[in-house]
């Protein structure tokens, strides 16, 4: 059992919310225990019931969670909020939540979750979670690429500002989201089914909601299949599309592993997530890889199907990659590389 | 860091299926080694190159004309096959194999 503590991203283009999201989840309970490091209490506007400051820059909210800015390093931040957390100086936290700035690049901050020497062995990547402005989001995917890219990393999608928008544009503009990340969820702002265990306690390292969270990649996976690769309207979604691999059954997982880190090394920059199951050789559940750019995750086990199909199945979303050459060069690398084409 | 030959230990690649998967016919890390080992090779000779295990803890890339680079990962195998094969090794390009 994975014991380190779940980091949560908060990502999303200026003014999308993320601020009137953050107080939201900050008055519930179920977010207590949280930490929270923001870029400025100033830019954030965090609502003024801090109750007490702790130590340092570090305070301590009506709701039990805790606050402090980012000065400087990411790095340093978080190592100096788990020591105080060690110490005793602060509340125990069972969470971090860190809100990126609005034109932000989420993947730094999960590169330092996973690979700094010291935060990788208490800290394990969570949801990224992203606010995508209804009234707004159309006219900023078509002039900034970060909106775009914060959209196709997320595992969560989080639409604000529906009571601002007509119908029509939000049906347009969730199409524009499926297109961009097919794999993650789209919760509308105001919906009772905004709760924490929607954003944040379902993932991909939860025992008991891995499978029900591959489970979900693997639905939208399938309807994206009858999806032509440009649908839709190519100015929302500049190079950035999505689509399945479906590499095969009983794979052999050395084969792919290393077809998957050639082209991550090669494309990497590319290639925004990887989400997927696999029917792997000698193993007797199937196995979920999934990672963010260069960024992968070990490999695990499931402890079985979702919705009992077996099938292995891969969603990637790409930036301006066609799909068509990601297939063939599976194909290729793998009638090459069995061992009846080994050995002739 | 191993004390008599100051090899730089890291943590294992995300590739490696061992200690996270169980694999029937995949029993020990020497064997995994191996097996990318030959997977490897058909890659590097696409180069002109070769890829040897050292030690079960590191990987040796060798040129045709004598260059060598002893690297940790997986992911250092590609970098240092780029440098001595002259260019990139683009899996997406047309008969990358060939």
């Amino acid at each position: 059992m994975d014991n380190r503590l779940p980091v949560n991203i908060l990502t999303g283009f200026l003014g999308s919310g993320k601020t009137t999201l953050l107080n939201r989840m900050l008055r519930n309970p179920a977010f207590a225990n949280c930490a929270v490091l923001i870029n400025e209490f100033g830019e954030v506007g965090i609502d003024h019931h801090l109750v007490e400051s702790v130590e340092g820059d570090v305070v301590l909210l009506q709701s039990g969670c805790i606050c402090c800015t980012i000065r400087g390093d990411l790095s340093s931040a978080i190592r100096k909020l788990y020591e105080q957390r060690e110490r005793g100086t602060i509340p125990a936290f069972t969470r971090l939540l860190i809100e990126t700035t609005g034109l932000a690049d989420p993947t730094p901050v999960l590169a330092t979750v996973m690979h700094d020497p010291v935060l990788q062995h208490h800290f394990r990547p969570g949801n990224v979670i992203a606010t995508v402005d209804a009234v707004h989001a159309v006219g900023q995917f078509k002039r900034h690429a970060e909106s775009r890219k914060q959209v196709a990393l997320a595992d969560r999608l989080v639409l604000t500002k529906t009571d601002l928008s007509t119908t029509g544009s939000v049906s347009s503009l969730t199409d524009a989201l499926s297109v961009l990340n097919p794999a993650a969820p789209i919760i509308v702002a105001d919906s009772p089914l905004l709760d924490a265990d929607a954003l944040l306690g379902q993932d991909i390292f939860s025992e008991s909601g891995k499978v029900e969270e591959v489970g979900r990649w693997l639905r939208a996976a399938e309807k994206r299949k009858y999806f032509p690769v440009h649908r839709g309207n190519p100015n929302l979604h500049g190079d950035i599309q999505a689509f399945v691999l479906e590499p095969g059954d009983s794979i052999d997982w050395a084969v792919f592993s290393l077809w998957l880190s050639l082209l991550l090394h090669r494309h990497g920059d590319r290639v925004l997530r990887v989400k997927g199951l696999l029917h792997v050789e000698g193993a007797e559940t199937p196995v979920a890889i999934h990672g963010v750019q260069q960024l992968m995750h070990p490999p695990q086990h499931l402890a079985h199907w979702p919705d009992g199909v077996r099938r292995s199945s891969v969603v990637f979303i790409v930036e301006g990659i066609e799909p068509t050459r990601v297939m063939a060069s599976w194909r290729g690398f793998l009638a090459r590389l069995t061992d009846k084409a080994l050995a002739a | 860091m191993c004390g008599v030959c100051g090899v730089l230990g890291g943590p294992a690649h995300w590739s490696s299926s061992q200690g996270r998967l169980q694999l029937a016919g995949v029993s020990t890390m020497r064997a995994e080694r191996a097996s990318n080992v030959k997977l490897l090779n058909r890659i590097a000779r696409t180069r002109g190159l070769t890829v040897s295990d050292w030690q079960g803890s590191s990987f040796v890339v060798a040129g045709a004309t004598g260059g060598q680079e002893v690297v940790g990962s997986l992911s250092d195998v590609w970098v240092a096959m780029d440098r001595l094969g002259g260019r990139s090794i683009d899996p997406l390009a047309d008969e990358w194999l060939d």
